[in-house]
């Protein structure tokens, strides 16, 4: 991508990532009654009303995630996840039409993940290396229904690939075989709309819904192992398809002037992870042995705080927290997505440079609640033994936007 | 007002640093503690022959030997247990599969034997190796053998210079056990005493029982004069082995498709000379070919003599290679591949007396005898046996218990054995050790090389790759 897009490691509970600007992070993701930048188009379109003009606004968010399992238990042998750095990064536009009407762009990636285990890693039959990259371009339009009342619907066009690799067993011969799924989709489809309303100067609410996209990957499986299996066909190759479903997310937030320079949000996000099932991987061939690993996700939601004060007309300073529930029991947990509840705490800043230009900037520190799990449903040997272990986590980002404004 | 505004801003970000910090979520873990009652593991000795010492697929190797039971149980319970080892492919003669050939819609594979061997890698260990275990050791030479010369196959011209790797003239496996000040001993040995006469078909002398009483009386007094625990393994029932169970079968069944063929023609070690055994015989297995005659069955119905060709063995007087080999008496198949119904009810019943001599001493001196049969006679059994969810049974190669030479065991099968003298001594003992998740060992039928394959999809083992196959 021209953009640099990268894809994201896993941010927020199950793969959603939910840093699309570094003002919205700076506030804890409790946006959805502010969305007075471009990245409304991402956080709640209805609030692109207030802006004026043109606005550009590009950034990225740096991520470094480390990860760490203890175990097979009664084992606590420690195995570090790769520590890798991932770039998810976005661009929006807005325009306004007139004082009440206003059309959007953007791109953004709004789900993604990025984990890597050691080569040879116990948990090798269940993870190496998985990754998922999907982008959202969006396409709004925003109408000012009343002087305190805007509504914001958004068409989206999304794209994804995903890869999977992971050790199988070649028993009862000796070695490991290497299997490496990969798969895209290019043409996947959904929607968004949004809703903000000021009932007094003071107040802002929002509500924002984005829809749950499916996707149908296609792609290819190659096994490669001992030349004695992959001779006489033993080993799984060809193509595959999979079904991913990413979660519908409802949002409602509400912002409060307390004073002049001192602004409080705080946002419910409800996220609609049961639509993730199960993960499987069916081959086209119907001789070989389709894949299917429960995962079971449940319902979940993120509570989100906000707080922005103003040093300056052209300074403030931003902050939040924000608690993400993991949608995922514990006995489903798969090293591919090591997930745990997650306290996010973010600090920021932002400055007009001139009228025109602006930047903002924001740290997130995610802590991962320790995550022992006793009775894993996950399998890691060629028998049945459970992968039971202690996961740790924890993540560091760095956001950085550029805007621009164009009367 | 402004330096106000900073200095409020400053102890916000401040205090958000420090909850940063703060929110540490991370405990130390402690592996749980072993639970040893009184077994006293501080020095654990083992003394048998090569399934003490890890042999698999015919060949003592590192990777093979990182598995042998001895060394499971002391990573277990945490103890030190030094080993003779070997770097791959180990002592010589490693069997490998070099590819598979598709028979009938199955695979099946060509057996390679590896040309190289390795070098001992633990030569300098200033002690005596807590590991005891000598590939092709008997019972004699636990208390006689201190050298390649003075072992018991030397008798028989078959010097064995693993006596020399292990023992480093130091002493016999029995001196050297009892130099360590043994706690804890695990003795299996017994079993070449009689494996080597039912290897050969009936053509290698066994022990005599009452040479084994009185051998086994004298180990036994001498090591229970160090006051070790001591838990025994007595003599599986070899039988059951995929080494007797493969070729026989699959013989039957392509004899069946012979019209003329009155079924296998066999010379006898006794009168009269010469046997029949039909295909009814050798797939219900009255009648056993051995694993090391799956070569010579693939050349059954051969008359140009190219058994004997490719062996540089001469034609035996009396023998007629015009004739169909193995389907006439003129020219049979040969004595040391068979194993008849007279030769199966000595072995098996020299194995009831060694095992009423071991049970014996054993209770007379109140050690736990480990009895294989249980474990054998299940993976024998039609179901065989299901351990941490993998299935295990005693077919060749898909059985997964036993290795390419069908008597040893695979990695995993040593795990298995190792949690039977783990069940003994927390049965004996009263610990708590916990046993070895076998599905977390590494699958141990190696791959290698190449090899041209034979008729009726039987495994090709290379002749003359298992003749010196011992316990």
């Amino acid at each position: 991508m021209i953009l640099g897009l990268c894809p994201g490691i896993i941010m927020a509970g199950g793969f959603q990532i939910n840093e699309h600007g570094a003002r919205a992070m700076g506030l804890g993701g409790a946006f959805t009654a502010i969305a007075n930048d471009a990245s409304a188009i991402y956080w709640n379109n209805a609030g692109m009303t207030q802006l004026s003009g043109t606005n550009f606004m590009l950034g990225t968010a740096l991520i470094a995630p480390s990860s760490e399992f203890r175990g097979v238990t009664p084992a606590v042998n420690k195995n570090y996840m790769q520590s890798d750095i991932f770039f998810p990064s976005h661009f929006f536009i807005t325009h306004s039409i007139n004082e009440s009407f206003a059309l959007g762009i953007g791109i953004t990636t709004p789900f993604g993940l990025g984990t890597e285990w050691r080569a040879g890693w116990v948990g090798r039959y269940l993870a190496l290396k998985t990754k998922l990259t999907t982008f959202w371009v969006p396409v709004t339009a925003a109408y000012q229904l009343l002087d305190n009342l805007s509504i914001g619907a958004s068409f989206v066009y999304s794209f994804a690939d995903v890869s999977i690799t992971q050790n199988s067993s070649q028993a009862p011969f000796e070695g490991d075989a290497y299997v490496d799924l990969e798969g895209s989709d290019h043409s996947a489809f959904g929607y968004t709309v949004g809703i903000m309303y000021k009932p007094i100067e003071i107040l802002s609410i929002g509500a924002s819904f984005r829809s749950e996209i499916s996707y149908d990957f296609e792609g290819t499986a190659t096994t490669t192992g001992a030349e004695q299996l992959m001779e006489i066909g033993a080993l799984p190759n060809g193509d595959i398809t999979a079904e991913l479903t990413t979660p519908m997310n409802i949002v409602g937030g509400i912002a409060i002037q307390v004073i002049p320079e001192l602004l409080l949000s705080a946002d419910f996000q409800w996220i609609g992870w049961s639509s993730y099932d199960t993960l499987a991987i069916d081959f086209v061939d119907e001789s070989a042995e389709d894949v299917a690993s429960p995962r079971l996700y449940k319902d979940t939601y993120i509570i989100r705080f906000g707080a922005q004060y103003n040093i300056s007309k052209s300074v403030a300073l931003l902050g939040g927290i924000y608690y993400d529930q993991m949608p995922v029991e514990p006995a489903y947990v798969n090293p591919s997505l090591p997930d745990t509840d997650r306290l996010g705490l973010s600090i920021g800043a932002e400055a007009k440079i001139t009228e025109q230009f602006g930047i903002s900037g924001s740290y997130l520190f995610i802590r991962g609640s320790q995550l022992e799990v006793t009775d894993s449903q996950e399998i890691y040997t060629t028998g049945n033994s459970a992968f039971n272990g202690t996961y740790n986590s924890s993540a560091n980002l760095l956001s950085l936007s550029l805007n621009y404004y164009l009367q | 007002m402004k330096m106000k505004k900073i200095l409020i801003s400053l102890s916000l970000l401040t205090f958000i640093a420090l909850s940063i910090i703060g929110c540490e979520d991370y405990t130390d873990l402690t592996a749980p503690s072993i639970d040893l009652g009184s077994a006293n593991f501080s020095r654990f000795v083992s003394i048998g022959n090569s399934l003490t010492m890890g042999e698999q697929s015919a060949s003592v190797f590192q990777s093979g030997q990182n598995y042998s039971f001895g060394n499971i149980i002391a990573r277990q319970v945490g103890t030190t247990y030094a080993q003779a080892t070997f770097s791959d492919p180990g002592t010589g003669g490693r069997l490998e599969i070099s590819k598979f050939n598709i028979v009938y819609g199955n695979p099946v594979p060509v057996i390679y034997t590896n040309p190289n061997t390795g070098s001992p890698t633990n030569l300098t260990y200033p002690a005596p190796y807590n590991n005891l275990g000598i590939k092709g050791a008997f019972l004699y030479d636990v208390l006689n053998a201190t050298s390649a010369t003075t072992c018991y196959t030397a008798n028989f011209g078959v010097p064995n210079p693993l006596f020399d790797v292990v023992l480093r003239g130091l002493g016999t496996q029995l001196e050297l056990a009892i130099a360590q000040q043994p706690t804890l001993i695990t003795l299996w040995i017994g079993n070449n005493d009689i494996l080597a006469f039912a290897t050969r078909g009936g053509l290698f002398p066994p022990t005599s029982v009452s040479n084994f009483q009185s051998q086994y009386t004298q180990l036994l007094t001498a090591l229970h004069s160090t006051g070790a625990q001591i838990i025994i393994g007595n003599l599986p029932n070899a039988l059951l082995f995929p080494y007797f169970n493969t070729v026989g079968p699959q013989v039957g069944l392509a004899i069946q498709g012979i019209p003329s063929a009155q079924g296998l023609v066999y010379q006898t070690t006794g009168a009269p000379g010469i046997a029949i055994a039909t295909a009814t015989d050798l797939i219900n297995k009255n009648v056993f070919i051995t694993l090391s005659g799956s070569s010579a069955a693939s050349l059954i119905g051969d008359t140009n003599g190219l058994y004997y060709s490719t062996n540089g063995i001469p034609v035996p007087p009396g023998v007629n290679t015009a004739f169909p080999f193995g389907l006439t008496p003129e020219n049979p198949f040969p004595n040391g591949l068979v194993l008849d119904p007279a030769e199966i009810a000595a072995y098996l019943a020299l194995r009831d007396g060694y095992n009423q001599i071991i049970s014996g001493l054993a209770a007379q001196f109140d050690y736990y005898v480990i009895n294989w049969d249980n474990l054998f006679n299940s993976l024998a059994s039609s179901n065989g046996l299901v351990v941490n969810g993998v299935s295990y049974d005693a077919n060749y190669i898909s059985g997964n218990f036993f290795s390419l030479d069908g008597i040893h065991p695979t990695s995993q099968g040593y795990g298995i054995i190792a949690n039977e003298f783990i069940e003994g001594v927390n049965s004996k003992y009263g610990s708590s050790i916990p046993a070895v998740d076998v599905s977390t060992i590494p699958s141990s039928l190696i791959f290698e090389g190449t090899m041209p394959m034979g008729k009726y999809g039987l495994p090709q083992i290379p002749d003359g790759a298992l003749d010196n196959i011992l316990f």
